[in-house]
């Protein structure tokens, strides 16, 4: 739905006016579009900082520095999740209590801190220094349960650390640097981590690990060639559909004379995947190199990185990244002397899972609410500010220079005929080492699962695998037994595909209807509300997976379930309705005896109370 | 004495109005009676008096509002024509009644048929002079007419059944309360017959009065008992059954002379034959099951989901202002009424009013051949020939 | 590019030409298939929000939103499959699952297209059993739009409208998801065309305030009429019920005003039963206003104009009138009267709009005034009427619309003049609907008739000629103002020629 939107009467000068330095970085945001209502995100993100809310002065003020109109304002504003129209504690304390996060104790940790600081979600505490909120997948699975206090990640958290963080922040304590984060897997002939945990944040350190030669090389290649070589390889989008790349950047119109837009889709939302965030904040360059490449290869003019809004570390890192290369001259004007120019900007999110579909994503960038458009017309043909646009994600375009630099035969060597080269997988939930894993695609899952992560830890026994992101079929144990991480394989045996690379494993004391419930009202939550099937069957699917998990199913709830899944599957804007859909169909089908147990037993079969949904 | 045209020359004739207003012409039957001495030379009906527009007001009711006109057709047997009307509106449809509902409308249709005639001659005896007669008749006529009260509420303009079934289930005592009278009726009939079967005086006032052939009355189109006693046997029950007539066995009645005997026990053997029907009926008649079809585009969905589920909202919103709208098409749908073929024809746009409604009466047909029937007949003759032919206005003239 | 290019696609089987580039929606629909939506609009963008619209299409593995795929050659669409009907099915099992069961108190009720579609597409069952459904919170939209947010279809069709053809935000989406609300932030909706909105939205979300609870929709009788209010002549139908006019919407014309009408235009029939309208012959007698008869007060002005001099006579009309009305009072003054002393209007009508519906010259029938009034050029040319009358050099005045002078620029005080300088004419005649000052100093006045009771042309600025239509009957002894100035004429004629015609004059 497209807006050109005309401040009725002018807006009048208003009373608030930021400082002088977040005025000069507003400016700077207002120079980075094309039009100014695309700097609606990072203005309101600017002021939302430094007055720790959205008043009504500054929403005005927002308004007229963009030329748009309050009304805007408003309408974006309650659309994203980060934007706060009320003040909130000095502490907000966010905790993930997504798939992954949940199975590895996220409801604890909830209950702990509405027991020992006596707010409810939504609440703060008294004294104003503790908000407590609940939220969605902050793209930290592999390290969970996560939460985000403020601007930062705490990851493998307890009851007891989550304690030791809040009271050093509450007596002001600065926290002991480095956070433990996720674990890498140093798996062989890595591509995309490759040379990950030498720290090449720094231009100077990549550059002596070889970074950049490919890219100088590659503009000295004609576009065309670079365009087959990654056409040849068989590289497929990382980020979820799996689309062959180089087929993608094809579809753009011969002869093009106007701006072509190139968006890396760095919105890492989908539960269970959080490898794009390591590329983000280790191996800066590799992206930009990549996007540089393959900017020069389709005839790019501007480039934007969609980062999440929660990503407040990558943003940091990746921004100091930019500035480096700007400096170097590998973006910009006449990149390496080469007479190819490239801007790259960051642009952040403000919470809305919906902004990783590409046609949300160039809604949002253009500065308005992220709601899908109808395709046709593609993005290729008509996307960011109308003009050709491609949309690849943070993993592919990584993998870009080493295809250019090695060839599209040594990308082939590994993988398989249909999904060549390797990939990240990402292992959470009820594993014994849960982390990144970057393997051939075609490996086994169980070898990943038994082998590279350790099996399933307190001697349980495996139970069900969501293979690819939460969005894609469930898998049981037996076919989690028999697929390899590839689509054919995934398709043909076990109904599902790779996704996103996010692989959440379930041991058998998981309830699924909990589980199910969790994940549909984290659809519901994320939904942008534009189509009716979308809208009204995951809010309707939510209600009933919590009314059987606390005990009042009824047996025809069943084939309600199936039938709200067949009744959004295939009917909507976007694929957010397939996302609802192929998780409720397939856990449902899957798992119908252990709800039907659930129904009749008024309560979780594997627990002596109903199962505690986070 | 013999009519000739020369009589018609003569003088004497006197020309009188018979009618409308006038207790021996049941209903507003309006004759102008040309008279010699006694006798009819030459009368001419005039129709009309009860006009009410019935197929103009098709035009603007819908399906399921035009009940309250048929109720008031032949308004001694209201449930006839009502279910004639459904009946025809659901062939053009493609609607059909779950069992239940057409149980019961069986019962009903022969309860409507021994009401009719329980008036027609219990009202025919009592204009020959048997007051004793029409007494005892409209005394099971009014048991009758408790069932139908206790069942659909009202006693004459009952507005039942529905197009689709029945609008609300029976009465839980109804087989009971229908038992009742089967077993107070043969006793009644049997007193009527030995008081009226064998009786001089009543066999010298109607037998060889008015006899018409099966020809003659055929080509004027005369269906129903006054068909059949000219020993013509013709009943749409049997030659193409409804409802649930093919489950159950009866004969048919059939006179030999067409005259006012003739017709007169034609009625009274028909009663027993539906006494005979109903009691199969209760029968076979299913304690429980639907008795409605179970299709919102046609009937209206229970009031409990009405108020708590929006899509039964919607169906009865959309049901009551705009009706049920048949596919566009036309259809005609006859039943076997009290008097003969009751017919529908019903030419639908689509819309949930009729385009066209014609209704086939049985009686239009029969009055016309009156002034042949009377021809040379006394004037209290044509009492009993009128009485004979069982001529409602409601239904003559519409 | 492929201007004016055809092509040719199937429908259910049925060969369709359509314009390149067409939307399979509308060249379906023009082709008679039937396709439910609810969020496209022929004048709005397409969306492909309500999925209701749904159709197969061979070639495509999912079902298509008819309404945002183009028509490509030998498409085939299919409308009526059994994947279609189950789609239909399973969108409007969505719809219906959190709409309030309002029907009974809804407005829209009758003209539904939730309810319509319902009836024909829907299951039967509800499947919802999880009790209470989504709340939203009330909000006052401002004057003239009622907002129930409950049964809203989130079709986005106001948001659209206020964005596309008025240009502005004034309705916008907030929140997200199950929670979305289309609301207004800060001011009422108040442009000048909201209550078009009132019709877009398919079901009872946005209705007109001045609509609310007055009648339902199956009671109303829809005249096909055009609107008087301004030089647009915008189609309308006037619905009315029991001899009063209840509401007024738009009728469809491309040329005029395609799918819209103002605001003004559209609540413009409140005059038709005021208490300021005229109802009476009144003729001044010492002072005191005498009733009159109808047949009595139109002789009695025959008489009054054929008592004075043609030099002395002044005849003034505006284009308030319609086309009939403009012809007999041409021909009265002209070929009966010779009376050089007469005119259309006052002063020449403001040219050009005032935006993309609305003229600037409020009257109805400029251009016919014009036409049938023979002027060449703009000309209105009754100021100097006025300016006689003022100077006392006219014996008798009759003015017929007086009221509506205050339509021309500068018009209050052009009212406020002419009923000022009929202290200097003798006999001063008022031919109106509605009270005025001049009629309050005019010493006849003969009631007329709103443009909702009689029947004529106007041409609008354009130059269309359009119909006026009766929507309701006036009294019966109430003339039109055409036939009362062809009595006038009549009589005026007759007297001269001395004919009288015979005593069973219908008259």
């Amino acid at each position: 739905m497209k807006k050109h939107l005309v401040a009725p009467h002018g807006l009048p000068e208003t009373p608030y006016r930021p400082t002088a330095e977040t005025e000069k970085r507003i400016s700077t945001h207002l120079a980075n579009y094309p039009t100014k209502m695309a700097a609606t995100l990072p203005v309101l993100h600017e002021l939302q900082e430094e007055i720790g809310y959205l008043t009504p002065d500054a929403i005005a003020y927002a308004a007229r520095v963009t030329e748009t109109s309050v009304t805007h304002m408003y309408s974006v504003a309650t659309f994203y999740t980060m934007f706060r129209l009320k003040p909130v504690g000095k502490f907000d304390l966010q905790i993930c209590t997504n798939t992954s996060c949940g199975l590895t104790g996220a409801g604890d940790l909830v209950r702990h801190c509405e027991k020992t600081y006596g707010v409810k979600p939504g609440q703060t505490t008294a004294d104003g220094r503790l908000t407590l909120h609940e939220t969605e997948c902050i793209g930290s699975c592999g390290s969970g349960p996560c939460v985000q206090i403020n601007k930062d990640y705490y990851e493998w958290m307890t009851p007891e650390k989550l304690d030791d963080v809040l009271n050093g922040l509450f007596q002001g304590r600065a926290v002991g640097r480095p956070l433990p984060t996720v674990h890498i897997e140093p798996t062989p002939d890595r591509v995309v981590y490759k040379d990950i945990e030498k720290n090449l944040v720094s231009i100077d350190r990549y550059i002596e690990h070889g970074g950049y030669e490919t890219l100088k090389r590659a503009l000295a290649m004609k576009p065309e060639d670079i365009v087959n070589e990654v056409d040849a390889s068989g590289l497929r989008g990382l980020g979820g559909a799996n689309f062959p790349t180089g087929k993608k950047w094809k579809f753009l119109p011969k002869n093009y004379t106007g701006p072509i837009y190139f968006c890396i889709n760095a919105d890492e939302s989908e539960p269970g995947t959080f490898k794009d965030r390591e590329i983000l904040r280790r191996l800066p360059h590799r992206l930009i190199e990549g996007a540089v490449i393959a900017g020069h290869a389709f005839r790019a003019t501007d480039a934007y990185v969609y980062m999440r809004g929660e990503f407040y570390e990558p943003y940091r890192v990746f921004q100091q990244a930019l500035d480096e290369a700007y400096a170097r001259g590998f973006l910009g004007k006449n990149i390496a002397g080469s007479g190819f120019s490239l801007d790259l900007k960051l642009h952040r999110g403000a919470g809305a899972y919906i902004c990783g579909e590409e046609t949300a994503l160039l809604e949002s960038l253009e500065g308005k609410r992220g709601e899908p458009r109808v395709k046709p017309p593609f993005p290729a043909v008509q996307g960011l500010f109308g003009c050709p646009t491609i949309i690849n994600n943070v993993e592919t375009i990584s993998q870009v220079p080493a295809i250019v630099a090695n060839g599209a035969q040594w990308f082939r060597a590994r993988g398989t005929e249909k999904f060549p080269g390797t990939r990240v997988f990402c292992v959470s939930g009820h594993v014994n080492k849960p982390g990144l894993y970057e393997l051939p695609n075609g490996t086994p899952l169980r070898e990943l699962i038994f082998d590279w992560c350790g099996g399933i830890p307190a001697g349980r026994a495996l139970k069900a695998v969501i293979p690819g992101g939460s969005s894609m079929p469930v898998l049981t144990a037996d076919l989690a037994m028999k697929v390899n991480l590839d689509n054919d394989s995934m398709f043909s045996v076990g109904g599902s595909f790779t996704g996103s690379g996010g692989v959440i494993v379930m041991d058998d004391q998981t309830c699924m209807v909990g589980f199910l419930a969790r994940l549909i009202k984290f659809y519901e939550h994320e939904s942008c509300g534009q189509c009716t099937p979308c809208r009204e069957g995951s809010a309707w699917a939510r209600k009933i997976l919590y009314r059987i998990d606390a005990g009042g199913g009824r047996p025809e709830d069943i084939d309600t379930l199936k039938a709200i899944a067949k009744g959004i599957d295939g009917n909507t804007i976007c694929a957010l309705g397939e996302a609802t859909a192929w998780p409720l169909a397939s856990f449902v089908r899957h798992f119908e005896s252990e709800f039907a147990e659930h129904i009749e037993r008024r309560g979780c079969p594997l627990k002596a109370e109903p199962a505690g949904v986070v | 004495m013999e009519i000739t045209d020369d009589t018609l020359e003569d003088t004497q004739i006197l020309t009188i109005n018979f009618g409308p207003s006038h207790p021996a012409t049941h209903g507003t039957l309006h004759l102008i009676a040309k008279l010699d001495g006694e006798r009819i030379a030459e009368a001419e009906p005039i129709i009309g008096y009860l006009h009410r527009g019935k197929e103009k007001m098709g035009e603007h009711l819908k399906y399921n509002q035009y009940l309250t006109m048929t109720d008031r057709m032949n308004y001694l047997s209201p449930a006839l024509n009502n279910i004639g009307w459904c009946l025809a509106v659901e062939k053009l449809m493609g609607v059909d009644p779950p069992p239940r509902a057409k149980w019961v409308e069986t019962i009903a249709c022969e309860l409507a048929r021994i009401m009719d005639h329980m008036v027609c001659n219990g009202i025919n005896a009592f204009d020959i002079g048997a007051g004793t007669v029409f007494f005892y008749m409209f005394q099971q006529r009014e048991v009758i007419t408790a069932i139908f009260e206790r069942m659909t509420g009202a006693r004459l303009t009952i507005t039942w059944p529905r197009v689709g079934g029945l609008p609300y289930d029976v009465p839980p005592d109804f087989k009971d309360q229908v038992r009742a009278f089967l077993n107070g009726f043969y006793p009644a009939l049997a007193d009527c017959d030995n008081l009226l079967k064998n009786n001089r005086i009543f066999m010298d006032r109607t037998i060889g009065v008015s006899p018409i052939t099966a020809d003659r009355a055929i080509s004027h189109g005369f269906t129903g008992p006054c068909l059949r006693a000219t020993g013509f046997e013709y009943d749409l029950r049997k030659r193409e059954p409804y409802l649930c007539y093919d489950q159950v066995d009866f004969d048919v009645a059939v006179g030999t002379n067409g005259d006012v005997y003739d017709r007169f026990f034609v009625r009274m053997e028909e009663c027993r034959q539906s006494v005979r029907i109903i009691e199969q009926c209760l029968a076979k008649l299913p304690d429980e099951g639907p008795f409605a079809v179970d299709d919102y585009r046609v009937v209206l969905p229970p009031k409990e989901k009405v108020y708590t589920e929006m899509e039964a909202m919607i169906f009865h919103f959309k049901l009551v202002i705009d009706g049920l709208k048949p596919p566009a098409g036309e259809i005609y749908r006859g039943i076997e009424a009290a008097n003969g073929e009751l017919g529908f024809f019903i030419v639908s746009d689509g819309s949930g009013k009729p385009y066209r409604v014609k209704v086939r009466s049985p009686c239009f047909y029969i009055y016309s051949a009156y002034p042949e029937l009377i021809r040379g007949l006394m004037i209290s003759d044509t009492v009993a020939v009128l009485g004979s032919l069982n001529v409602i206005a409601g239904e003559l003239d519409r | 590019m492929t201007e004016n290019k055809t092509i040719t696609f199937f429908v259910d089987g049925k060969p369709v030409t359509a314009p390149a580039g067409a939307m399979v929606i509308r060249a379906a629909l023009d082709a008679g298939a039937v396709i439910p939506y609810f969020c496209y609009h022929p004048a709005l963008k397409p969306a492909g929000l309500c999925r209701m619209c749904l159709v197969e299409i061979e070639g495509f593995p999912k079902l298509q939103a008819s309404c945002t795929t183009p028509v490509t050659e030998g498409m085939k669409v299919h409308t009526d499959t059994a994947r279609v009907e189950q789609a239909r099915k399973d969108v409007l099992e969505f719809y219906l699952l959190n709409h309030p069961l309002d029907c009974p108190i809804c407005d829209k009720a009758g003209e539904c297209q939730l309810q319509n579609y319902t009836f024909a597409y829907a299951r039967q069952n509800s499947r919802y059993r999880e009790g209470e459904k989504r709340r939203y919170n009330y909000e006052d939209l401002g004057p003239k739009l009622f907002r129930d947010m409950d049964r809203c279809v989130h079709c986005l069709r106001c948001v659209r409208f206020c964005e596309e053809i008025v240009g502005d935000d004034n309705l916008s989406v907030f929140k997200r998801g199950n929670e979305t609300d289309i609301s207004i932030f800060g001011s009422a909706v108040v442009n000048e065309y909201a209550l078009n909105i009132a019709e877009l939205c398919p079901v009872g979300a946005l209705v007109s305030k001045d609509f609310l609870y007055k009648a339902r929709v199956w009671h109303l009788k829809k005249t096909e009429t055009v609107c008087a209010s301004c030089a647009t002549g915008c189609n309308i139908y006037m619905e009315s019920k029991d001899q009063v006019v209840q509401r007024i919407t738009p009728r469809v014309n491309p040329e005029v005003n395609d799918h819209w009408i103002c605001d003004f235009g559209r609540l413009n029939f409140k005059h038709i039963n005021s208490s300021q309208r005229i109802h009476e012959s009144t003729r001044l007698e010492d002072g005191v206003p005498q009733v009159l008869e109808m047949d009595d007060a139109v002789r009695r002005l025959a008489g009054i104009l054929a008592g004075a001099p043609a030099d002395r006579l002044g005849l003034l009309i505006t284009p308030e009138a319609t086309n009939e009305e403009i012809f007999e009072f041409r021909r009265l003054a002209e070929q009966v009267l010779k009376c050089p002393h007469h005119a259309y209007g006052l002063v020449p009508p403001e040219e050009g709009k005032l935006d993309f519906l609305r003229s600037r010259d409020k009257f109805p029938n400029s251009a016919g005034a014009r036409r049938l009034g023979g002027l060449s050029g703009l000309g209105f040319d009754g100021l100097r009427i006025l300016e006689m009358a003022e100077k006392g050099e006219l014996e008798v005045l009759l003015m017929i619309y007086p009221h509506s002078v205050s339509k021309h620029p500068g018009g209050e005080a052009f009212l406020g003049r002419l009923a000022a300088a009929l202290a200097q004419v003798q006999t001063s005649v008022v031919i109106d609907y509605l009270q005025s000052k001049v009629s309050g100093a005019a010493t006849m006045i003969i009631p007329g008739l709103t443009h909702a009771e009689k029947n004529g042309t106007m041409d609008n600025s354009k130059g269309i000629t359009q119909k006026l239509r009766r929507a309701i009957f006036p009294s019966p002894d109430q003339l039109s103002e055409q036939e009362m100035l062809i009595r006038v004429s009549t009589a005026l004629v007759e007297k001269r020629a001395g004919v009288t015609l015979s005593a069973s004059d219908p008259r």
